[in-house]
């Protein structure tokens, strides 16, 4: 059985998405399945890296991570 | 004084007896049937089959993604069951988490136009902020919150009815006055076989999305989620409960009442 669980986007995700999906496999998804994995910041301030949208500076994020 | 030993794994729970006729079903319906209809039956019940939803040649692109995941964990050595994150679920289950980061295809299904209408219509925060006399309108779009691949090996227990928003700690008000706002989460449980009854369909109770925390489901309520299932969302929060099985889908709803810490960042 494959399960897929969503939920309200106030809420914690039962996975951490940043660190269960390979980046590998990031750059070759969807701006929309990027959205659902919380890399899109939404109306209000949620899920923010530098006070913007994680999908805007993700490869500058991953350089900086990595040091 | 030495305490009572304790564990919060409790004992298998107690097999439902093969001679019982559950009182209710649950809906099936094609994958052609409108948003509307689902949401329909989905605010009456919590829980739908929706037959087909994933074709065949789909299912078969899944299994040979996760292949080898499948095969790097036998079950008496299976790596994603030294955590104890999913306790209640069997340990004869071999668990593939972060599934849309393994199988292109199950990323795939999460953008399928049914899903992303369910999402739309039962998830999407939608308000308007008012600052004096600025007017604000927001959105906040849903999140995949897990994503998990459960092949129940041969002989495991099958799970106790629970409330899947258990995890957020959802409270649920009086049956009168649920609506889809206090929906917390759904779930969509792709069937990788045909289910029965026997093999270990995944079992809920119609109806029970609706109820306050006064009131817990018993195993003379149970619906099994049978058979030749493509793909069965139904409602999480009824308290839904899954046999020994392989596949089955089901859709999850919870009510959102108040939240602390658990909410996101």
């Amino acid at each position: 059985m494959y399960s897929l669980f969503f939920v309200r986007g106030v809420y914690r995700t039962e996975e951490n998405q940043f660190l269960t999906v390979p980046r590998s496999k990031l750059s070759k998804m969807s701006p929309k399945m990027l959205e659902l994995l919380g890399y899109k910041k939404p109306s209000m301030a949620l899920g923010l890296v530098d006070n913007r949208s994680p999908h805007e500076v993700m490869d500058e994020t991953w350089r900086r991570l990595m040091q | 004084m030495s305490s009572p030993e304790w564990s919060h794994i409790p004992a298998p729970a107690t097999p439902i007896d093969p001679s019982y006729k559950p009182k209710g079903s649950i809906v099936t319906v094609s994958a052609t049937a409108s948003v509307d209809y689902i949401l329909g039956v989905l605010a009456r019940d919590g829980g739908i089959i929706i037959k087909d939803f994933v074709s065949k040649a789909k299912m078969n692109t899944i299994e040979e993604e996760i292949k080898a995941w499948n095969e790097q964990q036998p079950v008496e050595n299976n790596s994603s069951r030294t955590g104890d994150a999913f306790h209640i679920i069997p340990s004869q289950t071999i668990l593939i988490p972060g599934l849309v980061g393994k199988s292109d295809m199950v990323a795939e299904i999460c953008e399928d136009p049914l899903l992303e209408s369910l999402r739309e219509n039962i998830l999407t925060e939608k308000y308007t902020v008012y600052r004096e006399d600025w007017v604000e309108p927001i959105r906040i779009e849903p999140l995949l919150s897990l994503s998990l691949s459960m092949n129940i090996g041969y002989g495991a227990p099958r799970q106790r009815l629970h409330r899947d928003d258990n995890t957020h700690r959802i409270r649920h008000p009086k049956p009168e006055n649920w609506s889809f706002e206090n929906v917390s989460q759904f779930a969509c449980l792709i069937a990788g076989c045909d289910v029965t009854r026997e093999n270990g369909a995944t079992m809920f109770v119609p109806g029970s999305h609706k109820w306050d925390d006064h009131r817990t489901a018993t195993a003379d309520e149970i619906c099994f989620a049978g058979k030749n299932i493509s793909l069965y969302p139904s409602d999480t929060q009824t308290n839904s409960m899954h046999l020994i099985n392989r596949n089955v889908c089901r859709i999850c709803f919870d009510i959102l009442w108040i939240c602390f810490s658990w909410r996101r960042t």
